[in-house]
């Protein structure tokens, strides 16, 4: 065994770089709806890999995404109605917004342990919306309408979803791949037994809470250029906390492409497909959740994985065992051990 | 601020710690998040309508049957559905209890439609005097049953070997089960239990308030709230962080309206998670 | 260190990329635009089904309009008879769901008009059809309510000032201290009642003794209670959602608040309102429509209806929906191409009578007629205007 982290390799970054380009290049191309459509699930797959940086790989189980989902939004909006900046730089406060608000509460929210830091960030969500309800300057319970010629729509928003996804995915894999990624798994595994070896604990969970923040944030502000009109119960409803855990932990926690097929089987499979349903579209929803969980209980991007493995089968000649470590289909592998291999 | 409203708060308080007690300790011995609480809430509000509203029974008569009821139905789901899903992984559990809310309001609404049900009750609407404070009578009856239930619950833990069996498998299931406790039978128990301490709360809010297929959302916000003030693992303190947030509640709202009652409450609530991120009232009793 | 051999790395590089690519090619597989064909005309609905506001009634109430214009052949546009398909969904009371389907169904499936859902959601789906330039026709939001926007959504529904002159006429003939408390749940089409019942109670020589805002779900009104008690107020009016007034009232009572008069704005329009028993007698409520004031169409909708819905209010709500779909098919009839920009200025030449009485839009506004009723043993009767009503009881469940 060699003691190194989890090299960082070739193709993955390959692969994100070429997706990218080849979405970015559809914005051109596609009609209306397809855009559309493609905003709402870029959106969603950025909250959700957000949500999979600090809870997959630094264990920080966070239901506070809406609240910075809200920053981010509102951050934009207000720019945009109040000093009449040009939306590229209401999209570039967004984020940093976000991170202050991040900031401010870290000092607080990392004193959480386990459960009681998914409270903490509930807590953090519901106050705010219930702020904004009643701050006149933002619109109060009625909200902000942006205005419609100033933000960018159809295949421009499209492509700067892409672009905010393609920062999510590419954030992603670098808390999958890099040491700083390694440390916090081995601060999420066993804290005391990291801190014994020398990590910063408080300064590497801060260190993935400001850049999750900064990605909702941004998903926020093209959250808030899609709706046109944002209000407290859009933008800071929980829904969106829901949402990240829901679509990650469906798809793979901790995995790299686990909440890109969280993102389509919850939103494009249950939601947008059962949507005429009615309440049968609960009774769906809700048993396919159960379904889901039940039988891949690790998520159905690494149950997809072992699968193909199994029905490809190991082929001859080769003769290394196949594991998932660097590989998508298992979580991140224990942080601890690979650190205490490191440090030996 | 009126003693009218202060003891209104306070009373009101008791039903709050009623709705987070069962949430509290599912998320203390089981670890597990449980974002069907509130539909276990309902749930019994509405197995205690059929009874109430349909036979004419009082909802106090009807209340043990909801509670065993709702019981008889959470102790299959934890043994064969939430309790593999917790050997597994964290969050998957969670997941499912979300999965199971949305079939319960799909349950409620094809069963009993969307309109607003109440539970009727003469103590419902009446209220008492004493020395001079005006307080709504139900609101009396759901703190002394809160009280009730919280000593019961604390005295299942404490004195009992079921107790013991469940902290020991709170404090470390896999010593437990090697000391031949049967973990999952304990985890189903517990999970029967919140959803019986669930509907007795379901069935006051019934009589004091009202409750449609969605009311859960809220109302296991409301148990979240308590259980973070409260620090995981305490009975006692559940009742006292109850207590706490109908007091917050009232002064709140007091002192700057009722459309600030949400910011300083959950502000508040985050505060004293940031200062005390053990709970304000935790006394261990797992461990 | 254990590895994976390549191909399987190169198997998921692929997946990775064919996933995205999926994710942003969705569903380009849609029907053709509805416009320049002979295909049915689509238009759609968002509306909430499910979670804490169900109108069904509003829904069966389109579908109505729908059924009869497509029983008929469908609507002649540009010498073409073509049938009008409604797509309605459910976005179960939640904003981001109906942003999202209000969008889905206009870029995706093509719909040419919208209809409206109710109250708040409406005030939020505004935004959308201004964004999307397409006509939204809503009933279910006072009509001053209505976001001053770019012209694309059409009110037509009562009016406060109306409902609060037809409240303040009938208070004045009963003998109260027209002392007011006000509760009003703290969203926008909350505060913006207070203010203008407030306002128009004043003009009618009312005080406002009390103001209250409360967030939705609240269930402790002690503190309102208490003011209504210090105040000495004998007017009660209530807008909140319907959970919300039954906690009220229940604790009103038991606190021996005894308001001679009260009005429950939203909350009392519920059908589940008699499950509060005698509590709920002699309550006022606010109607769109009676059986018994002699509106087109009444006994078609009551002969279709008036099985699945007994309540008078739910039958109101057919009612406006079903005017609503007219106002919006006859939109579509006059457009001549219907295009959504034909239909939105089709729209504001619109002089028709529909369910609800004569409509003419004056800034995408037209009032209808407003009622007072009053429960009493669990159904409603009109006691306002004079005409077709029965005398006002007094306020015996909370007396």
């Amino acid at each position: 065994m060699t003691p190194t982290p989890t090299p960082r390799r070739w193709w993955p970054a390959a692969a994100l770089l070429l997706s990218t380009v080849v979405c970015f290049a559809l914005g051109g191309v596609l009609d209306h709806g397809t855009l559309d459509l493609g905003v709402t699930l870029l959106c969603y797959l950025a909250i959700a890999q957000a949500w999979n940086i600090l809870a997959g790989f630094g264990g920080l189980v966070s239901l506070g995404s809406a609240a910075f989902v809200a920053t981010g939004g509102y951050a934009a909006a207000l720019l945009l109605v109040h000093t009449g900046l040009s939306w590229p730089l209401a999209v570039a406060a967004a984020p940093v917004v976000a991170m202050l608000l991040a900031l401010l509460l870290s000092a607080a929210l990392l004193r959480l342990r386990g459960d009681y830091f998914s409270v903490g960030t509930l807590a953090i969500a519901i106050a705010l919306q219930a702020l904004i309800r009643n701050w006149d300057w933002a619109g109060g319970a009625s909200g902000v309408t942006l205005p419609v010629d100033a933000v960018p729509s159809g295949g421009n928003l499209f492509q700067l979803a892409v672009i905010v996804a393609a920062l999510a995915m590419a954030l992603t894999l670098h808390a999958r791949h890099s040491a700083f990624g390694i440390r916090l798994a081995a601060i999420r595994d066993n804290e005391p037994a990291a801190a014994g070896l020398g990590v910063a604990v408080r300064r590497h969970q801060l260190a993935a809470l400001l850049p999750s923040s900064a990605i909702t944030g941004l998903a926020g502000a093209v959250i808030a250029f899609q709706f046109v009109v944002i209000s407290p119960d859009g933008v800071a409803s929980v829904s969106w906390s829901l949402n990240a855990v829901l679509m990650t932990v469906v798809g793979g926690t901790g995995t790299v492409l686990g909440p890109l097929l969280g993102v389509a089987v919850v939103y494009y499979g249950l939601t947008r497909e059962l949507q005429s349903e009615q309440t049968l579209s609960l009774v769906i929803e809700g048993v396919l959740l159960i379904a889901i969980v039940r039988f891949a209980p690790q998520g159905v991007w690494p149950l997809l994985c072992r699968t193909a493995r199994r029905l490809l089968g190991p082929r001859p000649g080769t003769g290394r065992p196949v594991t998932g470590r660097g590989d998508e289909d298992e979580t991140v592998p224990s942080g601890t051990e690979t650190l205490a291999m490191d440090v030996a | 601020m009126s003693l009218d409203v202060l003891a209104a708060g306070i009373l009101a308080g008791g039903l709050y710690a009623l709705i987070g007690l069962g949430i509290s300790l599912v998320f203390g011995v089981l670890g597990l998040m449980n974002l069907a609480h509130g539909e276990l809430v309902i749930g019994g509000a509405y197995l205690a309508s059929l009874l109430v509203v349909d036979a004419g029974w009082d909802p106090l008569a009807a209340l043990p049957l909801a509670m065993a009821g709702m019981a008889l139905i959470a102790y299959p789901l934890q043994r064969y559905l939430l309790t593999p899903l917790l050997r597994g992984s964290k969050s998957a559990p969670l997941v499912a209890t979300f999965g199971l809310s949305l079939l319960a309001q799909a349950l409620f609404q094809a069963a009993f439609g969307t309109h607003p049900k109440a539970l009727p009750a003469s103590y419902a609407d009446t209220g008492l005097s004493v020395l001079g404070v005006r307080v709504q009578t139900v609101y009396v009856i759901a703190f002394g049953l809160t009280v009730v239930l919280c000593a019961g619950t604390h005295l299942i833990l404490t004195r009992t070997r079921a107790g013991s069996a469940l902290r020991a498998a709170s404090a470390d299931p896999d010593t437990a089960a090697v000391l031949g406790i049967d973990v999952d039978r304990v985890y189903a128990m517990t999970f029967a239990g919140a959803a019986a301490l669930a509907a007795a709360g379901g069935v006051l809010t019934g009589v004091a308030q009202s409750f449609t297929p969605s009311s859960g959302l809220p109302l296991l916000l409301t148990g979240f709230a308590v259980m973070a003030l409260a620090g995981i693992g305490s009975v006692g303190g559940v009742l006292a962080a109850g207590v706490a947030l109908g007091v917050l509640q009232s002064v709140s709202v007091s002192l700057f309206g009722g459309g600030w009652r949400d910011v300083v409450v959950y502000l508040a609530f985050f505060l004293v998670l940031a200062v005390r991120p053990q709970g304000l009232f935790r006394k261990a009793y797992a461990g | 260190m254990r590895t994976v051999r390549p191909s399987l790395r190169l198997a998921c590089a692929a997946a990775c990329a064919a996933l995205l690519a999926a994710g942003c090619a969705g569903n380009d597989t849609t029907s053709a635009s509805s416009t320049g064909s002979t295909g049915p005309i689509v238009i759609g609905t968002s509306i909430s089904l499910s979670g804490t506001t169900v109108l069904t009634s509003i829904k069966d109430g389109y579908q109505l309009a729908v059924d009869k214009v497509n029983a008929a052949g469908g609507v002649k546009v540009d010498g073409v008879k073509r049938k009008i398909k409604l797509v309605v969904l459910d976005n179960r009371s939640d904003t981001n769901t109906m942003v999202q389907q209000v969008r889905s169904l206009v870029l995706s499936d093509h719909a040419v008009a919208l209809l409206g859902s109710c109250c708040q959601q409406n005030i939020d789906m505004e935004g959308q059809a201004d964004a999307l330039k397409t006509p939204l026709m809503m009933g279910a939001l006072p009509v001053e309510l209505l976001p001053a926007g770019k012209g694309y959504a059409w009110d037509s529904f009562q009016s406060l000032a109306d409902g609060a002159d037809k409240f303040y006429e009938l208070a004045a003939t009963a003998s109260t201290n027209k002392k007011i408390l006000m509760v009003s749940s703290n969203d926008a089409q909350g505060k913006a009642t207070e203010q203008l019942w407030g306002g128009l109670g004043k003009k009618a020589g009312f005080t406002v003794a009390s103001s209250k805002a409360v967030p939705n779900g609240t269930t402790d009104f002690s503190d309102v209670v208490q003011s209504g008690k210090s105040t000495g107020a004998q007017i009660l009016i209530a807008d909140m959602a319907p959970q919300d007034c039954f906690a009220m009232w229940k604790q009103m009572k038991a606190l021996a608040y005894r308001p001679k008069l009260a009005i429950g704005l939203q909350c009392a329009q519920t059908p589940g309102w008699s499950a509060l028993g005698s509590l709920g007698d002699g309550t006022l409520v606010q109607l769109n429509w009676t059986e018994s004031a002699g509106l087109p169409d009444t006994q078609m909708i009551v002969a279709k209806y008036a099985k699945k819905y007994p309540a008078l209010n739910d039958l109101g709500s057919v009612a406006l929906g079903y005017h609503e779909a007219e106002l919006l098919v006859d939109a579509i009839s006059r457009s001549g191409d219907a295009t959504p920009a034909a239909i939105n200025k089709a729209l504001a030449t619109t002089d028709m009578t529909s369910a609800l009485g004569p409509v003419k839009f004056t800034a995408n506004k037209s009032t209808t007629p407003s009622f007072i009723g009053q429960w009493e043993s669990g159904k409603i009767q009109q006691v306002w205007p004079a005409k077709g009503a029965v005398p006002l009881k007094s306020l015996s469940g909370l007396g």
